[in-house]
């Protein structure tokens, strides 16, 4: 799995691809968490580029979330999510805990 | 036991318990998934369970990655896909770990439990015994837990 960071003015995009598991998972946490305690809260994870996650990955996500929703200081979007992956975030009941965007520049739009 | 039908093809392999071999695992469980016919959908629900029982063995029977083994059987019969997972750490019962609230806002949402979750719902059948389902295997050490997982043809 691959990660990628690119910094906006008012957010950073986290592209990830490949397949998230337990044994890939912790380098996409310590992606999160270099960024928000360097302060940034606001997110685009692009998730287009993902072939397979498991709880694993899930677990980052939410765990991200709560970081980013205390205070309201920020919030994780998800971008591009595969329809096998939508699927499997509704299984867990997810959906109603990330706000989803089709594309990238809409995502990042949306934090200005 | 159901009528699982003939058995075409056994397959074992033992993985060492880190996290690194479950895409050595997945690849083992998807060729005999592709054996049986089974969809690209329902093989990647059959990888994801796999992965996620594989995963709590090594996080709760083994309590964290180890040089230990987990021995797979992979059994293709006339009806289904049969799954056989054994391990020899702690005694690690699914149906006594708590289902997870799907439903709860996201400060009340828990982080565990999902991988469970996937396995119950992927799998039409998940049983747990403390001796083996249906293989003993090569080791003379019986003890530990089996998990069988089983995904019939349609």
């Amino acid at each position: 799995m691959d990660v990628f960071t690119t910094p906006y003015n008012k957010c950073d995009v986290i592209k990830a691809s490949g397949r998230v598991d337990s044994f890939t998972a912790p380098k996409l946490a310590e992606v999160f968490l270099a960024l928000t305690k360097s302060g940034r809260f606001n997110f685009a994870f692009d998730m287009s580029g993902i072939d397979y996650i498991s709880s694993a990955g899930l677990r980052v996500m939410i765990d991200i979330q709560k970081n980013c929703r205390q205070a309201n200081r920020g919030e994780l979007i998800l971008v591009g999510v595969p329809k096998r992956i939508t699927e499997t975030l509704e299984l867990v009941g997810f959906i109603p805990l990330f706000r989803l965007f089709d594309n990238l520049e809409k995502a990042v739009n949306n934090f200005q | 036991m159901k009528p699982y039908g003939n058995i075409q093809k056994t397959n074992r392999a033992v993985f060492p318990a880190r996290f690194i071999f479950l895409d050595p695992i997945r690849e083992f469980i998807v060729r005999s998934c592709k054996n049986l016919g089974f969809s690209q959908d329902i093989c990647y629900r059959v990888e994801l369970a796999v992965d996620e029982a594989c995963s709590n063995i090594i996080e709760h029977a083994y309590g964290g990655e180890t040089e230990q083994e987990i021995e797979c059987y992979c059994v293709e019969t006339e009806n289904a896909l049969l799954i056989q997972l054994h391990d020899h750490g702690f005694s690690f019962n699914p149906d006594l770990v708590p289902k997870p609230k799907l439903s709860a806002g996201l400060e009340e949402r828990e982080r565990g439990g999902l991988g469970l979750h996937f396995i119950r719902q992927y799998m039409d059948d998940v049983i747990y015994q403390e001796k083996p389902v249906i293989f003993s295997g090569k080791s003379p050490n019986q003890k530990g837990n089996y998990l069988l997982l089983v995904k019939w043809k349609e």
